[in-house]
């Protein structure tokens, strides 16, 4: 699904985000990706969705290398590569369900498609009765569940979550990972940035520990590792 | 492209223009201003082009004759005169036929001619050619001639006219270049604060994958429509302005042919609201560039 071989990100800045990566990461696994901030999760993301590239070596998606792709074909890769983060990213003149129906009318679905598709999805993130509202009516776990709503309805192959539980209480936390859980056990790829150790440890789920641009740990059934 | 597609992004264009209301209208103003400015440049030219034209059409050799020539040494030479090559006619204008003319052409003032004694004119011989191009390699001829005192034809003013046409071409070149620029600066200004208003949807078109021209059409349609609106205003300003100045022109100045309204107007237009569109384009383009770096 996703294979990284030989990956170095190094910034205009200087900076060296990734250096000498190799991963690969099967269709339909769920993986954590811990570590220091700044260690380079964030850039990993990038280069998935290609609004980055890698200074060295190679990036598949699907198959595809991701550096060689034409500019008009990096909005392809999106549609099939979700992406959620921290501050949810909504926009906050549109409802519910306007928020979800925009990410499908921008890459021109039939508006009777979209009338199926969002209140379907609405349904499985448990925000059916919510679709008229604005996103400041929500509360920050139901806002998070809008964009998650957004990132899979147009069913992604692929997850990716920047820290999504950053914002949110444990409670709440919790409600988002077992929504995450049932994505992925209906076949999507998950990758989930995270500085949440309880999350981590309780999940049992693959964990990439990256430092300094490298990976440092790769574990099935792996926990968070660091003492916080 | 779907054509509903088409449809929201034009919708959209036009939201994001009226959103935009103060600074909109400070871009059409500024852009019909730079518009009309240039649109009466066009015209200037289009008209100097015209008389220049006229003028040359009209431009005959004219070849005075010494005095005392005998009726026969006369025909002579203008049987000489019709043997050049692209001549087209030959006329002999006497020189009580030449004051006549003169008089009729000052109107109910000929009389001061009656304050002169005598005649000062010359006889002459009017040369038409067929190509006014051969015009002083003619003239050249018809000056060798014995019989010919001097020769005239009006090359002076015409190329004096050609070389004052060029000069305006390149000050409404220049004019043109610098007023785009100034449209180009208030456009993209004016979208940009769109664009600022509008990057979080921007942001997350780039997310979930919607094409960069699917992004871009709204802008360049808002670009458009504030250039075109600025054309079509401008459009009728020199309309109208030059309507005005043709029945003017007609009254007090009814010898310098001008060009008829119709013809000249349409190509202005067509040209104004061309221009308009394209520089809102360009203008629109170069303010969404830095955004769909997502």
């Amino acid at each position: 699904m996703i294979q990284l071989y030989n990956v170095s990100k190094i910034y205009n800045t200087g900076v060296v985000a990734l250096s000498n990566i190799d991963l690969h990461i099967p269709k339909g696994d769920f993986v954590f990706l811990v570590g220091p901030s700044g260690a380079g999760k964030s850039t990993f993301i990038k280069l998935i969705i290609g609004s980055e590239l890698p200074t060295e070596g190679q990036v598949l998606v699907g198959g595809k290398n991701v550096s060689r792709l034409k500019p008009q074909e990096i909005p392809l890769l999106r549609r099939n590569a979700g992406v959620i983060f921290q501050d949810f990213k909504l926009l906050p003149d549109k409802t519910v369900y306007e928020n979800i129906s925009f990410a499908l009318e921008v890459i021109e679905v039939s508006r009777k498609e979209i009338r199926r598709r969002v209140p379907a999805i609405l349904e499985l993130v448990g925000l059916r009765d919510k679709a008229d509202m604005m996103p400041n009516q929500l509360s920050g776990g139901e806002q998070q569940r809008v964009s998650m709503a957004r990132a899979i309805v147009n069913n992604p192959l692929v997850l990716l979550a920047d820290e999504p539980t950053g914002n949110l209480d444990s409670d709440t936390s919790w409600g988002i990972m077992e929504l995450l859980s049932e994505i992925n056990h209906r076949g999507t790829t998950v990758i989930m940035a995270t500085h949440n150790r309880d999350i981590v440890n309780r999940m049992k789920r693959r964990v990439v520990a990256i430092e300094k641009g490298g990976i440092i740990r790769d574990e099935r059934e792996g926990a968070y590792g660091y003492a916080n | 492209m779907r054509i509903r597609t088409v449809g929201r992004l034009v919708l959209q264009g036009a939201k994001n223009f009226r959103q935009n209301g103060l600074m909109s209208l400070a871009s059409v103003s500024i852009t019909s201003l730079s518009l009309i400015i240039l649109g009466a440049f066009f015209l200037l030219i289009f008209n100097l082009n015209y008389v220049g034209g006229v003028l040359e059409g009209r431009v005959e050799i004219r070849a005075f004759l010494k005095d005392n020539l005998a009726p026969e040494q006369r025909a002579f030479l203008e049987d000489q005169i019709k043997h050049i090559k692209t001549v087209k006619s030959v006329d002999y204008i006497s020189r009580e036929k030449a004051l006549e003319r003169l008089k009729n052409q000052f109107g109910g003032r000929g009389e001061i001619f009656n304050y002169i004694s005598g005649n000062p004119l010359p006889d002459m011989i009017e040369v038409r050619t067929r190509e006014p191009g051969r015009l002083p390699w003619v003239a050249e001829q018809v000056a060798r001639l014995p019989g010919v005192e001097k020769v005239s034809y009006g090359k002076e003013f015409v190329s004096r006219l050609f070389a004052f046409t060029r000069t305006v071409w390149i000050l409404t070149s220049v004019a043109a270049l610098l007023l785009s620029v100034a449209i180009i600066f208030i456009i993209t200004n004016t979208i940009r604060l769109t664009v600022f208003a509008r990057r979080r949807e921007i942001e997350i078109m780039k997310l979930v994958g919607a094409t960069d021209w699917f992004i871009r059409w709204p802008f360049l349609f808002e670009g458009m429509f504030l250039g075109l609106a600025g054309a079509v205003i401008a459009t009728l300003v020199v309309d109208q302005s030059y309507l005005i100045l043709l029945n003017k022109a007609q009254v007090s100045l009814p010898f310098v042919p001008l060009i008829s309204h119709d013809a000249i107007l349409t190509r202005i237009s067509v040209f104004l609201m061309g221009t308009g569109a394209l520089i809102g384009a360009i203008g629109s383009l170069i303010s969404v560039k830095r955004f769909l770096h997502v």
